[in-house]
């Protein structure tokens, strides 16, 4: 077990620089999930701490350890790789066993831990198995169990369940996390998947650009999001975006309207509103009208796709039953309470009080 | 649900056509090479003396006998087959895995020149080897290797057609793999042997068999290269049947049949594997 600080952490290939000074404390124990859309350095990272990406400048530190010139093998860490990357001619006992086997581990021993991370993966009965002769996640829990079996300070995983269906998804979603609980390893989890995220981690690390936007608890990252990418990528549907002006610690959005908010005397300029689909609601005196353009009943929830006034598209989520037909108009309002402010020109938030 | 279009399946007489057209081109084929087998069998004065007027002997021996074969073992013929064997086997052998690990260095690594390094690869390909020729002869000269085993070998080991074929295989391998092999501990000697060659044994089959028919085949350069009786190959051994006097028909009908045969062996009994990789490997 270890805790992993990564320091100021560039990479990178030829002029262009692909991350920009990451900082990021990973708790020993912790399960930290990278998560981001794609292109944004995520497994760009995860590869840097695996030792499998050369480190253009600052610090990666493994427990006490500062890793940055020691070879994979020696960092002490597991991987598990989205396209399981099993070895094709070994059986699953073998690759299991692979690690200790370079390792000059006694037979007897080898046997006996992947015995043990069989039982603990349900793949007993496919010890003797070849990769190709195993289903998608059979052979995710393959590659999971030769992770286990070499007792690592720290998993790393790079979009481990991409490669399944939905229902397995789920699964083994819950799965990992009872693995982690069982080991209490440090577990370092990259994804684009948000809800996975949010369902499974301790810590969220968002990630853009090759920057780290925001690093907190899941539940932390949806009610207070550090700017405007992260508001806009925790959470389904996406958060809505108004654009409104402040001035004399008041907001005024676009049409006039005033937000009952209160902010700093002394900011002036260019703001944008955000509410989530869930805190728009339904309300016959609400400062809002829009049009509808689609209405989805789930069941449980109605989605509603709309556009305001302005013309700004907006998404909402109620648990009420709406009939309206697209081009019908709506008036809704919104949960005070729930709103975010940013500051248009940084996209940083600004603090806001009810007034 | 019959609609799907196989050629021929409709036109009966198309499809007699069709494989009587192409039984004729295999036989055109096959004939030289049954007509030299059926010839080993018979005496020498008997091979052109229905040559003159077309019967049914003049491919059908009358007579059937060994004579050619057992011939055969008064000559140099039997070392000379023993040292093609060799020459091919040990060159097969080293060569492939010379070969393989130049191709995987050229498809895992980053390393200065590789671009440029691998076009010279491909040009070593390309290069008839008549064209080489003299300057490998000084070369080989000047490091006293005339006249040895390890000339026949050496120079053959490094086949460029061979580096590339292996290395689109390498390449085609899934990066994670080697990866996962490092992360494991694995040193890249054990990558190579233990995750990468055990995978590639199609390719392996068949830059074998290519290097093994290469050398068995090989005349000009063992001529040129290796000119003592002891280190005589095969083709050269046959090519000593025909002089300015004359040739020795009987002899050397008898040793290209027995050449032949080993030579396709290795292929009749992989072609499957061969055929696919050759065309897979984006060159033919």
């Amino acid at each position: 077990m270890a805790q992993v600080k990564i320091s100021q952490v560039r990479k990178a290939y030829g002029s262009l620089e692909v991350l920009h000074g990451v900082d990021i404390d990973i708790p020993d124990g912790s399960f930290s999930i990278l998560v981001g859309p794609s292109g944004c350095g995520k497994s760009t990272l995860l590869r840097m701490i695996a030792g499998l990406e050369v480190i253009t400048s600052g610090d990666i530190i493994i427990g006490d350890k500062v890793v940055n010139d020691l070879s994979s093998p020696k960092r002490d860490i597991a991987m598990v790789f989205q396209n399981y990357a099993l070895y094709p001619h070994l059986t699953v006992a073998q690759n299991m066993g692979f690690s200790l086997k370079v390792a000059r581990v006694p037979k007897a021993i080898i046997a006996e831990k992947v015995k043990d991370a069989a039982e603990m993966l349900g793949l007993t009965d496919y010890l003797n198995r070849r990769p190709q002769k195993l289903s998608g996640g059979q052979r995710q829990r393959v590659a999971m169990g030769r992770a286990i079996v070499r007792d690592p300070s720290v998993f790393l995983f790079d979009e481990p369940l991409s490669n399944l269906d939905a229902k397995m998804r789920g699964q083994m979603r819950t799965e990992l996390r009872a693995m982690h609980r069982r080991l209490g390893s440090t577990m370092i989890y990259v994804t684009h998947d948000q809800i996975e995220a949010m369902t499974m981690a301790d810590q969220i690390i968002v990630m853009n650009d090759g920057y780290a936007q925001q690093v907190g608890a899941p539940l932390e990252l949806y009610d207070r999001p550090a700017n405007l990418f992260v508001a806009g990528f925790i959470g389904a549907p996406a958060m809505n975006f108004l654009s409104a002006k402040a001035a004399g610690g008041q907001v005024h959005l676009a049409d006039g309207t005033r937000v009952q908010i209160q902010i700093a005397d002394d900011f002036e300029g260019d703001v944008i509103v955000g509410i989530r689909p869930e805190h728009l609601v339904l309300d016959a005196n609400g400062p809002l009208e829009i049009t509808v353009d689609e209405i989805e009943p789930t069941g449980s929830e109605t989605h509603i796709s709309a556009t305001t006034q302005q013309g700004v598209p907006i998404k909402m989520v109620t648990s009420e039953r709406v009939t309206a037909d697209s081009g019908e108009t709506l008036t809704i309002g919104y949960e005070v309470k729930k709103l975010h402010l940013f500051d248009a020109k940084s996209t940083n938030r600004i603090s806001i009080s009810e007034q | 649900m019959n609609d799907t279009f196989r050629p021929g399946t409709h036109h009966p007489v198309k499809h007699i056509g069709r494989y009587t057209l192409m039984c004729a081109l295999a036989f055109l084929a096959l004939a030289p090479l049954l007509w030299m087998f059926l010839s080993s069998l018979r005496p020498t004065q008997e091979m052109f003396s229905y040559a003159g007027s077309f019967s049914w002997h003049t491919i059908w021996p009358e007579t059937f006998t060994l004579s050619n074969y057992t011939g055969l073992l008064e000559t140099g013929f039997p070392r000379a087959i023993g040292n093609s064997l060799f020459v091919a086997g040990v060159t097969m052998v080293i060569g492939v895995l010379v070969n393989a690990a130049a191709a995987f260095a050229f498809a895992t690594f980053q390393f200065r020149f590789r671009g440029p390094l691998f076009l010279l690869v491909l040009l070593t390909a390309m290069m008839p080897f008549e064209a080489i020729v003299l300057p490998l002869y000084m070369l080989v000269n000047k490091l006293g290797m005339i006249d040895s085993y390890s000339v026949l070998i050496v120079p053959e080991l490094a086949n460029g057609f061979v580096i590339l074929m292996f290395r689109q295989f390498f390449a085609a391998i899934p990066r994670e793999l080697y990866e996962a092999g490092r992360i494991d501990g694995a040193s890249w000697l054990r990558i190579f042997f233990f995750i990468a060659l055990p995978v590639s044994w199609p390719v392996i089959l068949t830059g074998s068999i290519m290097i093994f028919i290469t050398q068995f085949e090989a005349f000009f350069w063992p001529l040129v290269a290796a000119p003592s009786a002891e280190l005589t190959v095969a083709q050269v051994e046959i090519a000593k049947n025909i002089s300015l006097e004359g040739a020795n028909w009987g002899l050397l009908f008898s040793s290209m049949s027995i050449v032949c045969v080993i030579a396709a062996l290795p292929f009749l009994v992989f072609q499957r594997f061969y055929i696919r990789n050759v065309a897979s490997s984006g060159i033919k």
